[in-house]
C-alpha cells in the first residue's frame, strides 16, 4: 500500500475541516454543555480547549494503535477506560500546575469524557485509521472545538466582565458606579445566553454556506 | 489467539486495567505534594488579604513564593480553641471549617490566626462560614487586639449573583467592616449587622447591606454572628486577662511612683537633717569662739532658713 | 382622507416593480394599510368580509392600554415629587412623568420598528405589524429609571432572538416585551430591582427626603413588612405606589380589561382563569400560613405588582397564549398559580408574574396539543360506541 505522506494534502484535509466546514460544535452539535459553561472568561475557555485537544488526539492515537487487538464486544468500555485515564490524568495536572484556572473549570474537566466529539471521533475514525492520520483528525476536530469556545469566550468575557484574560479592557471609568453610564450584562454570564450566543454563530456560519442548510 | 474468544476477553481487560490503574497512581503520588500546596497557598492568600496583605499578588512573579514569605512574615501564630475558650493541641491551619460545622458545638475546634503586624501589634484572624441565597459563603475576620475592634474583613462565595450578591466579595463591601466593633461600650456581644437602608457611617456595629442583595446580606450577617459568637467565651477571657494586665500594670506604675515619691521626700527630709545638724554643730563651734571674739555677721551668712518638713 | 388616499395613489408607482423605490416597497405598504384596508380583492370561492384586521385589533389593545399608561405617566411624577418632598400642581408632575416615559416610548419604538422594518427589507416581506402593541408595553414593563441604551438593547434582543428568529410577528414563542423585562432582569439585576430604582431620580439619592423608602409593596412583602392597612390597600389599588410605569393602578388596568372584552380583542377566559388561580394559590397559602408572606389575604395578590398588568395584557396576547378554549382556562389557571407561588416561596424573586407567564408560554403548545388530543380521543370513543350499537 502506498504510504501517505505525513503532511499530505489528504491528511491537511483532516485538520482543516473541522475548523469550519465540519466544525464539530457548530455543524455536527457535539459538545455544546462544555462549551457553555466554561467559557465566562476566556483563559479556562482556552485551557478547556487544550484539554479537550490533548484528549482527543492522545486517545485517538492510543485507540488506533490498540485497533487491532480490541475484542468487538468490549470495545466501547476499552474507549471509556482509555478516555478516563487521559481525562483524569488531565485534571491532576491542571490541579497541580494551574490551580486558579482548574477551580474555575471545576468539574468539567472530568465531564471531558461525556464529551461527545471524543467517543465520535474514536468511534468514527481513529478505530479504522492509523495513528497518525488518528492523531491528525484529533488535533483537528480539537481546534474546531476550541475556535467556538475561544469566539464565545472572548464575546462573554468582554460583555460580562468588561476584561479580556483578565486585563480590564472597558475602562473603569465607563462604569455606573464610577459617574459613567456603562454596567456589565449579568445575562452573558448565564449559559442560556451561551447557548444563544452559539445560535448565532450557527446562524451566521449557515447563512455562509448554504449547503449546511438541510433541505 | 481469536480475539473474539472468552480467554482473550478476560486477559486483555486484566492488562489494560492493570496498566491504567498503575499510570494514574504513579501520577497521583507524584503530583500530590503539588496540588496540596495550591491549596495551602490560597488558604494563606485569604487569611493574608484579611489582615490587608498580600495585596500585590498579581503582580509577583513567583505568587507562591510571593504569599509563603508574606505568611511566614506576619502569620506569626496559629492555635485552637475549644468552646469553652481554653487552648487546645494543634494548628489552626489544619482545621477544616466544614468538618468543625458538622460537629455539635461543644466539640469544635475553633482556629485562631494570630498577625504581627509592623507595628508589632497583633491582630486576630477569625475564619467564619456560612450560607448565602445560591450557596455557602465564606470569608475571615481580622481583629485588633482588643478583640473587638475589627481591622479587615474578606469574604467569598461559590454561586451568588454578579452585581447582587457577589458584591461581598468587593474591596467596597469589605472596607465598611474597618473600625467596626463586635462588643459595644458595656462589653455586650452585638456582632456587625448588616443593615439594609445605609445611614450606618458612624454607627460602630452596622454596615449597609448591598443593595438588591438582600438575602446574602442577611447571610453575611448571620454568619458574622453564628461564628464569632462561638469564640464568645474565648474573647472574654482574652479581654479579662487583658484588664487584668492593664490593672496590674497601672497598680505597678502606681506603685512605683509613689515610691519615688516617698523617696524623694526622704531625701529631703535626710538633707533637711543634714543642714540642720551643720548649723547645729556651726553654733557650737561659734559658742565656743564668742569667747575669742569672732565676727559673728560670717556665722548669720551661713546660716541657711530651716524648713519646716512638712507633715508626713 | 381624500386627499391622503390621492397622494398615496401618486407615489404608488414609484414603489411598484419597477419603481425606483421599489426597495422599499414593504415600508410604504406597512403605511398604506395602518391607513387603508388593503386593496387586495379574492378571485374564487366565497368570503366573508371583515374590518378587523390586525393593525384594528392592535389599535384597540392600544386605546385599552392608555388608562394605564397615562396614570402611569401622572404617578412617575407623583412619586418622584413625593421623594423630595416638594409640592407640585398636577400639570407639573404629569410633565415630570412625561419627560421619562416619552424617550422611554420613542427608543422602544424606534428600535423595534426599525429592526423590523430593516428584517422585512432584506426578506422581501412585508413588514410584520406586530410590533405596535409591544412597543408600548416593553416601557410599560420597565422601571421609570431605566437607562435608555438598556431599553434599546432588551428591545432588540426581544425583537431579534424573540420574533424574528422564530419566523416574525404570529410565530413567537415568547411574549416579546416579558423577553425585553426578562433581558434587562437578568443583564442588569441592579437596575430592576432594590428599592432604589421604582421611583424617578431615587437612585441618584440627592435631595430624598429623609424616611421616604422607595419599596414597591411586592418589596415590603418580601421582608415581611405586612400586613398592609386598609389605607395602603386603598393606595396599592388605585396605584398611588412606586412600581413599573404600567402596573401600579389596577382600577386603570381594569378600565383597560372592559374594553378588551366587550369588544372580544381580549380572551375573557384567561382573564378570568389567571385571577382565579392567583387567589386560589393565595388562599393555598393562608391554609399553610407558615410566616407573614402566606398569611397576606389572597385578593391583595391581586393588586400587587405586576399581577393584574400580566393578567389582562401580557397572557391573553393571541400569539403566545393557548389557543383552544379548554387550553385557555388550564394556562391561565396555571399562571395564576405560578405567579403567586414564586411570589411567596422564591426569595430570589420578588416579582412571579413575568416568569410564570414566560414559563406557560413555553408550554401553551403542550396544553392545546392534549386538549385536542383528549378530544379527538373523544369523539374516537364515541365513534366506537356508535359503531358498536349499530
Amino acid at each position: 500500500m502506498e504510504k501517505e505522506s505525513l503532511f499530505s494534502a489528504k491528511n491537511l484535509k483532516l485538520l482543516t475541516d473541522p475548523l469550519g466546514r465540519s466544525n464539530p460544535v457548530t455543524v455536527l452539535v457535539l459538545g455544546v454543555c462544555s462549551a457553555l459553561a466554561v467559557t465566562v472568561k476566556l483563559e479556562p475557555a482556552v485551557v478547556m480547549a487544550i484539554s479537550v485537544t490533548v484528549v482527543i488526539a492522545v486517545s485517538s492515537v492510543v485507540m488506533s494503535l490498540l485497533r487491532n487487538t480490541i475484542p468487538n464486544r468490549i470495545r466501547i468500555i476499552v474507549q471509556l477506560v482509555v478516555v478516563s485515564l487521559l481525562v483524569i490524568l488531565v485534571d491532576q495536572v491542571l490541579r497541580a500546575f494551574a490551580y486558579d484556572v482548574s477551580k474555575q473549570l471545576s468539574v468539567f474537566v472530568g465531564l471531558i469524557i461525556t464529551n461527545c466529539i471524543v467517543m465520535g471521533r474514536i468511534e468514527a475514525f481513529a478505530l479504522g485509521n492509523k495513528p497518525w492520520p488518528s492523531f491528525v483528525d484529533g488535533i483537528g476536530n480539537g481546534l474546531g472545538y476550541g475556535l467556538i469556545l475561544v469566539v464565545v469566550g472572548f464575546v462573554r468575557e468582554l460583555l460580562g466582565s468588561g476584561t479580556l484574560w483578565g486585563y480590564r479592557i472597558i475602562p473603569s471609568s465607563f462604569y455606573i458606579a464610577n459617574g459613567g453610564v456603562y454596567e456589565n450584562n449579568g445575562l452573558v454570564i448565564l449559559p442560556p445566553m451561551a447557548l444563544i450566543l452559539l445560535g448565532i454563530i450557527i446562524w451566521i456560519q449557515r447563512s455562509r454556506n448554504k449547503n449546511l442548510v438541510e433541505s | 489467539m481469536n480475539k473474539d474468544s472468552n480467554k482473550y476477553i478476560y486477559l486483555y481487560s486484566t492488562a489494560l486495567v492493570v496498566a491504567v490503574a498503575a499510570t494514574l497512581s504513579i501520577a497521583a503520588t507524584l503530583l500530590k505534594p503539588f496540588q496540596q500546596k495550591n491549596i495551602e497557598v490560597e488558604k494563606k492568600q485569604s487569611i493574608l488579604l484579611s489582615v490587608h496583605k498580600a495585596a500585590d499578588v498579581r503582580k509577583a512573579k513567583n505568587k507562591r513564593q510571593y504569599v509563603e514569605a508574606e505568611y511566614a512574615k506576619y502569620i506569626t501564630d496559629g492555635f485552637v480553641v475549644n468552646s469553652l475558650g481554653e487552648k487546645q493541641e494543634g494548628s489552626a491551619f489544619e482545621v477544616n471549617l466544614e468538618e468543625e460545622a458538622a460537629k455539635p458545638a461543644a466539640d469544635r475546634k475553633l482556629p485562631v490566626f494570630v498577625c504581627t503586624d509592623n507595628d508589632g501589634k497583633p491582630k486576630y484572624i477569625i475564619p467564619v462560614r456560612g450560607v448565602g441565597l445560591w450557596g455557602p459563603i465564606w470569608g475571615y475576620v481580622a481583629l485588633h487586639s482588643d478583640y473587638s475592634t475589627i481591622y479587615g474583613v474578606v469574604f467569598d462565595h461559590q454561586g451568588e449573583t454578579p452585581g447582587l450578591g457577589a458584591e461581598l466579595s468587593t474591596p467596597d463591601f469589605q472596607r465598611q467592616f474597618e473600625g467596626k466593633q463586635i462588643f459595644d461600650a458595656a462589653s455586650a456581644f452585638t456582632s456587625v449587622k448588616v443593615v439594609k437602608g445605609g445611614h450606618t457611617q458612624g454607627k460602630p456595629h452596622a454596615v449597609d447591606a448591598i443593595s438588591g442583595g438582600t438575602i446574602t446580606s442577611q447571610g453575611v450577617e448571620k454568619m458574622l454572628m453564628d461564628n464569632l459568637s462561638a469564640y464568645l467565651l474565648f474573647f472574654k477571657e482574652q479581654q479579662r486577662a487583658q484588664e487584668a494586665e492593664r490593672r496590674r500594670q497601672e497598680r505597678e506604675k502606681k506603685e512605683k511612683e509613689e515610691e519615688e515619691e516617698r523617696a524623694l521626700l526622704q531625701a529631703k527630709q535626710a538633707e533637711a537633717a543634714r543642714i540642720a545638724r551643720r548649723a547645729a554643730a556651726e553654733a557650737a563651734a561659734a559658742l565656743q569662739s564668742d569667747t575669742t571674739g569672732a565676727a559673728p555677721a560670717v556665722q548669720s551668712e551661713n546660716t541657711p532658713v530651716l524648713e519646716q518638713p512638712e507633715n508626713l | 382622507m381624500k386627499a391622503t388616499q390621492n397622494f398615496f395613489d401618486k407615489i404608488r408607482p414609484d414603489f411598484e416593480k419597477g419603481g425606483r423605490l421599489h426597495f422599499l416597497h414593504s415600508t410604504f405598504e406597512a403605511f398604506e394599510s395602518l391607513l387603508f384596508v388593503p386593496k387586495t380583492v379574492t378571485s374564487s370561492g366565497c368570503h366573508v368580509r371583515d374590518a378587523i384586521d390586525l393593525k384594528r385589533t392592535m389599535t384597540v389593545v392600544i386605546v385599552a392600554l392608555m388608562p394605564a399608561l397615562l396614570f402611569g405617566t401622572w404617578n412617575v411624577g407623583f412619586q418622584h415629587y413625593l421623594s423630595v418632598g416638594r409640592e407640585a400642581g398636577f400639570w407639573s408632575i404629569f410633565l415630570y412623568g412625561l419627560g421619562k416615559v416619552l424617550p422611554m416610548l420613542a427608543v422602544s419604538y424606534i428600535v423595534g420598528l426599525g429592526i423590523e422594518f430593516a428584517s422585512a427589507q432584506i426578506r422581501g416581506h412585508e413588514v410584520n405589524e406586530g410590533f405596535l402593541v409591544s412597543g408600548i408595553l416593553i416601557p410599560m414593563v420597565m422601571p421609570p429609571d431605566v437607562p435608555l441604551w438598556m431599553l434599546a438593547l432588551a428591545t432588540a434582543f426581544a425583537v431579534v432572538i424573540g420574533k424574528e428568529v422564530f419566523g416574525g410577528t404570529g410565530m413567537n414563542i415568547f411574549n416579546p416585551a416579558l423577553l425585553a423585562r426578562a433581558f434587562i432582569f437578568f443583564s442588569y439585576p441592579s437596575h430592576i430591582s432594590g428599592d432604589a430604582i421604582w421611583v424617578a431620580g431615587l437612585s441618584g439619592g440627592t435631595g430624598v427626603v429623609d424616611g421616604f423608602s422607595g419599596a414597591t409593596p411586592l418589596a415590603k412583602a418580601m421582608v415581611g413588612r405586612l400586613p398592609f392597612s386598609a389605607m395602603e390597600v386603598e393606595k396599592i389599588f388605585w396605584g398611588l405606589i412606586p412600581g413599573s410605569i404600567g402596573e401600579t393602578s389596577t382600577a386603570a388596568i381594569l378600565l383597560g380589561a372592559a374594553l378588551l372584552v366587550f369588544t372580544g380583542v381580549g380572551s375573557a377566559r384567561i382573564m378570568l382563569s389567571v385571577v382565579a388561580g392567583g387567589y386560589l394559590a393565595g388562599l393555598l397559602f393562608n391554609a399553610v400560613g407558615a410566616n407573614a408572606y402566606m398569611n397576606l389575604p389572597a385578593y391583595q395578590h391581586l393588586i400587587m405588582g405586576g399581577f393584574a398588568f400580566g393578567a389582562v395584557f401580557m397572557a391573553t396576547d393571541p400569539v403566545t397564549a393557548a389557543q383552544t378554549k379548554s387550553g385557555k382556562w388550564i394556562y391561565g389557571f396555571l399562571i395564576g398559580v405560578m405567579a403567586v407561588v414564586i411570589r411567596v416561596l422564591n426569595p430570589a424573586y420578588p416579582e412571579g408574574m413575568m416568569l410564570a407567564i414566560l414559563l406557560m408560554n413555553a408550554f401553551a403548545p403542550l396544553i392545546d396539543h392534549c386538549v385536542v388530543q383528549a378530544n379527538m380521543n373523544r369523539r374516537l370513543k364515541r365513534a366506537r360506541q356508535a359503531a358498536q350499537k349499530v
